[in-house]
């Protein structure tokens, strides 16, 4: 049922469905739902849409949609043109977004009505075709409305895209400043999505309730699961309002909610009560991102203590190498699980592989894997080796083979789940006339539900107390919200080597915040 | 009090003192998203020194909510 899946593309996936159960649900979202067929229908006209305006097998489409259906068709039409889809974060700072596009060469762009300002005011190279879902004036492209193009007649005659072709390009957090747009093909994303599937054992029966981030491996891979099983989701924009949320649980008769840790840990501490009152209607939870505390997970089984609990680790370059029923394994709650289906997960020190117990980096191989990073064939030979994909994270595989996080090699910090590279926050503190020399660092997040927050060592002219205000007014023009610093702290000089490199293992042993 | 709640809204958020809050909301600025959102909770009962209920907190949808269900514990 899932493994049989391994070889079709994920518009191949989807056509299957829609040919299966045409009138079946599909999706669902704030404004209102799809069938399979009309869903296919969609993506097929957009599909042919960009088709006619010049796309060509292997051309990078933009899209840039909240959660809702739109995002969904958007995505799909873009692969299933022969395209590759560059999902980007609906809440991206023009200095990225400009990046992003100028960096795949995207010449096509799928949007939203609300970023329209934002793409108006950002310096982008002219596009083959835009659609949008609002107003269409006033841009220096060629635009077309959704709504038109899916007013068509359905007459449409796709490329066949295959298991093999690149599906996606996603960006991740780099390790050198800038970010690192990860190559999938079909092949990576329909067996990350199956391997979920199958660990968590979802069938056509089943519903999905999500606020992940479609633009993120994590929730996008069960999108892709959940439609090539013809299973039904309703993706929702976010869950600000968690009161506004869960009681589409009962609505729609969702039986999954995913979400971050810190998203549950937010519920159990402030929404106890609803938590407990629609969440015990699921049959299952899958988390991802970052670790789940065992009191938080006991808290959890005492409030549902019939749905099935399960935790993941993934990268967007390896989505979901390990999965963890908690429930099998109460005593190693902190495990974040063993290898899923044709996974393998080594531990490397010293270019050896550790035996069991040892302590070394995690490094997956398998066809999840990505092939690569996008224009960065240096930082593929780096991480893509003999032994397979260096994750960049310290781990340790314990006697029953279940994998341990025990730290990360690299700098990266993880704000509940998302990542932040602090060499970027720096490169935008240095730019503030008053600011000498910046550092930036992960500090735990022992009382908050961040999981680590980020601290700004600042050096200043004159050692002069920094304007904070200022400070976070400048990033915040600069940066995603989720990167701006939540202490700024005034240092006489930055802790570097003789050759001038950065030691922020000195700044986080010797403050605490 | 609905300009001290104003006051920790625009720190929370990073705002600048004259920004104009009358059609600020969650999900309205980037900054008002789920991890905001609880964190705006927090500063205001850090501010006012209460401790907002699971039944408070589900009741603020915006920030008019915010400050009605501060006025019940304050008054």
């Amino acid at each position: 049922m899932y493994r049989e899946k391994h070889t079709f593309s994920l518009p191949q996936l989807l056509k299957q469905t829609a040919d299966q159960v045409p009138n079946k649900q599909a999706l669902m979202d704030e404004e209102g739902e799809v069938t399979y067929a009309e869903l296919y229908q969609r993506v097929a006209l957009l599909a042919d849409a960009l088709i006619k305006n010049g796309l060509q097998a292997g051309d990078r489409v933009a899209v840039l949609f909240p959660n809702g259906i739109d995002y969904v068709t958007a995505h799909y039409a873009a692969m299933a043109a022969g395209g590759i889809s560059v999902p980007i974060d609906h809440f991206i700072t023009s200095r990225n977004l400009e990046f992003q596009v100028e960096d795949t060469g995207a010449r096509f762009l799928l949007f939203d009505r609300i970023q329209a300002s934002k793409i108006k005011e950002t310096t982008l190279p002219e596009f083959k075709l835009m659609v949008t879902n609002g107003e269409t004036g006033g841009f220096n492209s060629p635009v077309r409305s959704l709504e038109s193009i899916l007013a068509a007649s359905p007459d449409t005659d796709l490329p066949d895209v295959t298991s093999d072709q690149r599906a996606m390009i996603l960006y991740t957090t780099g390790t050198t400043g800038r970010q690192k747009g990860v190559v999938l093909t079909h092949k990576n994303l329909v067996i990350s999505a199956m391997n979920i599937m199958e660990r968590c054992e979802v069938t056509s029966d089943d519903c999905e309730l999500t606020a992940l981030p479609q633009t993120r491996l994590y929730g996008l891979a069960h999108v892709h699961g959940y439609l090539s099983l013809g299973a039904r989701m309703m993706l929702v924009k976010n869950m600000i309002l968690p009161q506004k949320v869960l009681p589409l649980i009962r609505k729609i008769g969702a039986t999954s909610f995913p979400h971050v840790p810190t998203a549950f840990t937010i519920l159990l501490d402030k929404y106890p009560k609803l938590l407990a009152e629609y969440g015990h209607e699921l049959r299952y939870i899958l988390m991802c991102s970052a670790a789940l505390k065992p009191e938080r997970y006991h808290q959890m089984k005492q409030l549902l203590p019939n749905v099935r609990l399960f935790h993941s680790y993934g990268l967007s370059e390896a989505a979901r190498s390990t999965i963890i029923e908690l429930d099998k394994h109460p005593d190693k709650i902190t495990s974040v699980g063993t290898p899923t289906f044709s996974t393998t997960v080594k531990i490397v020190k010293d270019d050896e592989v550790q035996p069991t117990g040892v302590e070394g980096e995690v490094v997956i191989e398998g066809p999840i894997v990505t092939s690569g990073y996008w224009n960065l064939p240096e930082e593929n030979a780096r991480v893509l080796t003999k032994h397979g994909f260096h994750t960049g994270d310290l781990g340790m595989i314990d006697e029953e083979g279940l994998l341990h996080l025990v730290g990360r090699i690299k700098d990266i910090i993880n704000v509940s789940g998302l990542k932040v590279n602090p060499m970027e926050i720096e490169d935008v503190l240095v730019k503030v006339p008053e600011v000498k020399d910046a550092a930036v660092v992960g500090f735990p997040d022992e009382k908050g539900s961040f999981n680590e927050k980020i601290v700004a060592f600042v050096v200043t002219e004159n050692n002069q107390k920094p304007d904070v205000q200022a400070l976070r007014e400048f990033c915040l023009k600069e940066l995603e919200p989720f990167k701006i610093p939540l202490h700024f702290e005034r240092i006489e000089a930055i802790p570097r080597t003789v050759s001038g490199k950065l030691q922020r293992v000195k700044l986080r042993e010797g403050y605490s915040f | 009090m609905d300009q001290k709640i104003e006051t920790v809204v625009k720190d929370v958020f990073k705002l600048n003192a004259d920004s104009d809050l009358s059609s600020i909301g969650p999900g309205a600025i980037p900054q008002w998203d789920s991890l905001g959102h609880v964190a705006l909770l927090s500063a205001v009962e850090e501010a006012f020194g209460i401790q907002l209920t699971p039944e408070d907190v589900a009741d603020v949808e915006s920030l008019d909510s915010l400050k009605e269900v501060v006025k019940r514990h304050v008054s």
